[in-house]
């Protein structure tokens, strides 16, 4: 580790915080339809909306019509994105002329990207065309950021409201939170994307001559001689802008924020991991402002900021540390050399760069990655896995990180009152049995669903382990980070696995598929509860939700309830990988 | 074929999460 490295993580959370502020004030005015500098340009636009669309923008939703109309919305967009893949060699805007989708494959990227997970099974550049980039999975990645900024914000209503049976209309809140907060960042983050030589053009792939030709032998014995390479183009910057703010993470290219055409300097870097936690971070205030206690929201962001910290400190740790087997090899840390494990990173981002992008993208469901997680040393690469299965609260994935938070924070509160042998309260709503029940079902489904898959998967030699390139203790953390990752909707692959395969394909989109879903519908349910709840005035056996104990007690809750799911399966997985790579032995 | 089971498994998997809707809201008020 290096001070230059800790200065650097330490201007990017900085930043974060600073921003944090202004952009959840404007989410505020956004939600509660206040006036807002877009309003004479977006204000036509949203009523024309509307207007198409028979919407009574003033008619409000219990949750399970919020729940339903989520759902609908969800499955029209499914459909949609499904159908443009498989027709997509009918379309325009294929200029490399590539086939439809294979069925199971498009079923595996539709639910990906409505689900805000963005796994992808396939190569982007030599599978997708311009218009599905663009008109399948570009739009699901405001669609489906917005659908989270939505029900997070449904939540904090029902937190806020009293004696009220509704918490808001989706398609309002939808259409608000695309509109107002979606599309004009993004709109300015691709510009500044641009600036930094991030591609945004519509041209055929560029064929160019090697400088030094590549003579290579194939699976069948045979040697060639490579004197072109194909240079992959289009239209990135506008789908990376939201990829990132959207905490979708679906790269135009299969190398992801890796790929310089995607990610080409130290700035876009650092602006590509602040876009990641900018709305999230915002959220919070958000939270604070419209439950009325500005408090609680930064108590809230300081868990968040804790958490954060944990992880980075332990991967940038692990990663300064090189592969102890390696022997005559100077990987001390010089002016000419990053030093530590270099393997599958990128030498302009660095150790400090490649690991802080590993833990921002896993606290955040976003999945974007500019380093290959299945290089990190055992360590290094379960801190991305347990930010997953810590529930991705951790800043978390636009909307879903807050709403997973504040399900955690009902959980801490309830066992705050079981502690002192009262009734728990949380802003003065009290927390009875179905509240419990619907935030146990919540937690409980997310590591039934990862668990499970991951041992149907491990026990199928001809299905799951057929597609390993790694086995041993590496071989079960690539199958569980897979199915982590699509059940927590987050969508970054540790790599080292073939998951295009049928099994995988229609596993990993059921995965998906339960892990947004199934855990959406308690939350609501939780919400639609507290909204229909009398405030009870805060007394002495009150337990304060704003102050530095609470925030002990809430990333307590979050660590315990973790370790205790995951523990078992992490210690087989990347522990028992450590210590034999200490016991010189490598997978 | 393989279009057939998609919306099949569209279906299932929407008409399940309907179903999941409703039976968390049939569960307020029940004591397990």
């Amino acid at each position: 580790m290096t001070l230059n490295g800790w200065l650097q993580i330490a201007l990017f959370i900085a930043t974060v915080l600073l921003l944090a502020k202004p952009m959840g004030s404007y989410m505020t005015a956004v939600f509660e339809r206040r006036k807002t500098f877009f309003d004479p340009m977006l204000g036509p636009i949203e009523r024309l909306l509307y207007r198409i669309s028979g919407i009574n923008a003033d008619e409000e939703m219990r949750w399970t019509q919020y729940a339903v109309a989520m759902l609908v919305f969800s499955a029209a967009t499914l459909v949609l994105t499904y159908v443009v893949e498989r027709l997509q060699a009918f379309l325009p805007w294929n200029p490399q002329h590539l086939p439809g989708v294979e069925s199971s494959l498009a079923l595996n990227t539709a639910i990906s990207f409505t689900t805000n997970t963005n796994w992808q099974a396939y190569s982007p550049e030599s599978t997708m065309s311009y218009l599905t980039q663009m008109l399948g999975l570009a739009t699901h990645n405001f669609w489906s950021a917005a659908v989270g900024l939505a029900l997070a914000i449904a939540f904090v209503r029902g937190i806020a409201r009293r004696e009220m049976k509704t918490i808001g209309n989706f398609w309002v809140d939808l259409t608000r939170g695309t509109l107002w907060i979606l599309l004009p960042i993004s709109i300015l983050f691709s510009f500044a994307l641009v600036s930094q030589g991030v591609v945004q053009n519509m041209r055929p792939y560029d064929t160019v001559k090697l400088v030094e030709p590549q003579t290579i032998t194939g699976s069948d014995g045979k040697t060639s001689t490579m004197t072109t390479q194909t240079i992959a183009q289009g239209p990135v910057a506008s789908q990376e802008a939201i990829k990132m703010l959207g905490t979708n993470g679906g790269g135009f290219f299969n190398a992801n924020s890796a790929h310089p055409f995607e990610n080409p300097t130290p700035l876009s870097n650092f602006l590509q991991m602040v876009a990641i936690f900018l709305l999230p971070a915002g959220l919070c205030v958000t939270l604070g402002q419209m439950v009325k206690s500005p408090k609680h929201g930064w108590a809230v962001l300081a868990a968040m900021v804790v958490l954060w910290l944990a992880g980075t400190f332990t991967a940038y740790w692990a990663e300064s540390h090189a592969n102890p087997l390696l022997h005559n090899v100077d990987a001390k840390v010089s002016q000419v050399q990053s030093g530590g494990n270099m393997e599958g990173k990128e030498v302009r981002f660095g150790i400090a760069n490649s690991a802080l992008f590993a833990v921002v993208t896993t606290d955040a469901s976003c999945g974007a990655v500019n380093a290959m997680h299945d290089s990190f040393t055992p360590l290094g690469g379960m801190v991305p896995m347990v930010n997953i299965l810590l529930g991705e609260v951790v800043f978390g994935g636009v909307g879903a990180g807050l709403y997973g938070m504040l399900v955690f924070v009902v959980m801490a509160v309830f066992i705050a009152g079981l502690m002192v042998g009262r009734t728990p309260e949380y802003l003065g709503k009290k927390i009875e049995s179905f509240d419990v029940q619907m935030a146990m079902l919540y937690l409980l489904i997310f590591p039934l669903l990862i668990l499970g898959f991951t041992s149907v998967a491990v026990l199928m030699p001809h299905l799951g382990l057929a597609s390993l390139t790694n086995h041993g203790p590496h071989g079960l953390s690539e199958i569980l980070y897979a199915y982590t990752s699509a059940t927590g909707n987050n969508g970054s692959a540790f790599a080292g696995l073939n998951a295009n395969t049928h099994w995988y394909n229609y596993s990993l989109g059921a995965a998906m598929f339960f892990g947004r879903f199934m855990m959406i519908v308690p939350m609501l349910a939780i919400a639609g509860n507290l909204a229909s709840k009398k405030i009870v005035p805060a007394s002495a056996g009150t337990f304060p939700v704003t102050t530095p104990l609470f925030t002990v007690l809430l990333t307590g809750v979050i660590l315990i309830v973790g370790a205790l799911t995951f523990f078992p399966v992490l210690s087989l997985g990347p522990v028992l990988e450590h210590l034999l790579m200490q016991a010189g032995q490598l997978f | 074929m393989l279009d057939v089971i998609a919306a099949i498994a569209f279906g299932l998997l929407f008409g399940l999460a309907a179903i999941y809707i409703h039976g968390c809201d049939r569960l307020k008020g029940t004591r397990l």
